[in-house]
């Protein structure tokens, strides 16, 4: 019954539910094309890294032993790493100043460096074998950071390339969140406004508000849904159709990803989905103060 | 508040000193209507155009609270109820009014299903009883069809197969003969008075003063908003209030 109270809206507005479609389309597709090209420019990353043959991870220096030994423990694991030194926290001020002299180290003074893990690769690591790698060890209780080459704590890394990607790509999702919300609150808005006689019908009859809200519900869903899959069709033609001739322009000799990833696959349609759950929401006060009104 | 804490009416429709004045201008368009229906009873509304009948019925239904006095309906005090305990109170009134109002997005039987999704019944339970009414209604033969396609009178007779298939025990009839030609209107009166052996209780508004006087009983005259004439007020019937009106 609901389903065909959903039917008949989409029938009755073709057009506006077309362009609603679209538009939450092209603003997922714009999601999933960010996250496409902020994966490529890490793999650009790990393949100078790749390249250099060496990697820095700095962990913090208060760590616990145990903590620490788990950290070296899960490093050695990796097939791709090689030999790997450990850097005490004082022994890094010390290379730094023998490297750079006392008057360019003095800004440091008596501040307390992170311990530093150089790691040397083996020749066999791939690009991507390496990103995925990092992605993993950034995420590690006590990681600091890393850094691709056997350079010491510069103190400001944590605004590098991958700070501003995922800055962006944090600012973008919420951009993209709060548009999809009010695109489907203005769609089921309209919705209930051409059914307001069939709203009055049901409440004179007694129906409950949560049973007059349901097909704006599932009409909503149903948008988010296929506007997300919509995005995704979007993003894959953009991975195999545009991304190849612009990472001519960008990434130099690297082959780009043009797979989108499980992960930013589920968090496009969730996006969808969860953003039109509460766009559709957003018209409960409209359902609440619907029917014909006690005078 | 809720209703099972206060009073309840032993009467299908009972109204005290009920008034009810326009917010903007005071103006009153009910006043002293005193009230008593029992079980069973069919009651004509009558009352020339303006004269309050449809906002005696909006608070009959719980659409209108009364600015004075007091409204139980189906033994509840709607003065006290919420939205929701008035909403779920409709549940159990069938509402015929002369504009059909059928949900134009659903066909004849989706329409005439709605008031017994509402109550809960089961699939097999509720087809059963589409089937009942649709053969009553002379319906069977557009029961599939799309509300659009039909003639007003068809229109009129699925909003009354809705209004009748939850068994409701008071039934409301705001002009539902205002689209319908004589004979169809006589047979439609004709049927909601035998629902009383049911024990339905009808409360029919009509300006249509030769439909009163073919089929008589009790009459309701509102005159500017004042009920001076009651044929034969509750007091004086033979009906007798069910037992099971009380129980819960």
């Amino acid at each position: 019954m609901i389903l065909r109270v959903v039917w008949n809206h989409f029938r009755s507005r073709p057009f506006s539910n077309f362009l609603t479609l679209v538009a939450i389309a092209f603003c997922l597709g714009l999601l999933g094309g960010f996250w496409a090209l902020s994966d490529n420019l890490k793999l650009l990353h790990a393949s100078k890294g790749a390249a250099e043959g060496e990697m820095s991870v700095f962990v913090d220096s208060s760590l616990p032993q145990e903590k620490a030994d788990a950290i070296e423990k899960s490093l050695r694991s990796f097939p791709w790493v090689g030999e790997l030194t450990l850097v005490a926290s004082s022994d890094s001020i010390k290379i730094l100043k023998d490297r750079f002299g006392e008057s360019l180290t003095s800004n440091l003074g008596d501040k307390s460096l992170p311990t530093t893990w150089r790691v040397k690769m083996k020749n066999s690591v791939t690009d991507k074998e390496l990103q995925s790698s990092i992605d993993s060890i950034r995420n590690w209780e006590g990681v600091i950071d890393i850094d691709l080459g056997g350079d010491l704590w510069s103190g400001d890394m944590s605004k590098g390339t991958a700070g501003t990607l995922s800055s962006w790509s944090n600012l973008l999702f919420l951009v993209v969140f709060v548009v999809v919300i009010l695109l489907v609150s203005h769609i089921t808005r309209i919705a209930f406004e051409a059914s307001r006689d069939d709203v009055e019908t049901l409440t004179l009859m007694g129906a409950s508000k949560r049973w007059i809200f349901a097909p704006l519900l599932v009409e909503s869903c149903i948008m988010g849904l296929v506007g997300s899959l919509m995005g995704l069709f979007i993003t894959v033609l953009f991975l195999k159709y545009g991304l190849p001739p612009l990472s001519e322009v960008l990434f130099d000799k690297i082959t780009p990803i043009q797979e989108l990833s499980w992960n930013a696959l589920w968090k496009i349609l969730s996006l969808g989905v969860f953003a039109s759950v509460v766009g559709a929401f957003l018209t409960w006060p409209l359902v609440a103060s619907s029917g014909p009104r006690s005078s | 508040m809720s209703a099972s804490n206060v009073s309840n009416s032993p009467y299908v429709i009972e109204l005290k000193d009920v008034e009810k004045a326009f917010h903007d201008t005071g103006a009153k368009t009910l006043s002293g209507i005193h009230l008593k229906v029992n079980p069973g009873e069919f009651v004509f509304l009558t009352g020339a155009s303006g004269s309050g009948k449809t906002t005696l019925l909006r608070m009959i239904m719980g659409l209108a609270r009364p600015t004075k006095g007091e409204v139980f309906v189906l033994g509840k005090p709607l003065n006290k109820m919420g939205d929701s305990a008035r909403r779920k109170l409709r549940r159990n009134l069938g509402i015929i009014l002369q504009d059909h109002r059928l949900m134009l997005s659903l066909n004849v039987r989706q329409n005439i299903e709605l008031p017994l999704i509402w109550k809960g019944l089961s699939s097999d339970a509720r087809k059963k009883r589409i089937e009942e009414i649709v053969r009553i209604m002379d319906l069977t033969h557009i029961v599939n069809s799309s509300v659009p396609t039909l003639s007003g009178g068809e229109k009129q007779r699925v909003a009354i197969a809705r209004a009748l298939v939850g068994a409701p025990k008071l039934i409301l009839a705001d002009e539902p003969t205002g689209n319908l030609d004589p004979p169809t209107s006589r047979q439609l009166v004709r049927m909601l008075r035998e629902l009383r052996a049911r024990g339905s209780t009808v409360l029919f508004a009509t300006h249509d003063m030769s439909l009163v006087r073919d089929f008589g009983g009790r009459v309701l005259e509102l005159v500017s908003g004042r009920l001076p004439a009651d044929s034969m007020p509750a007091n004086d019937q033979r009906f007798k209030v069910p037992e099971f009106w009380s129980q819960p």
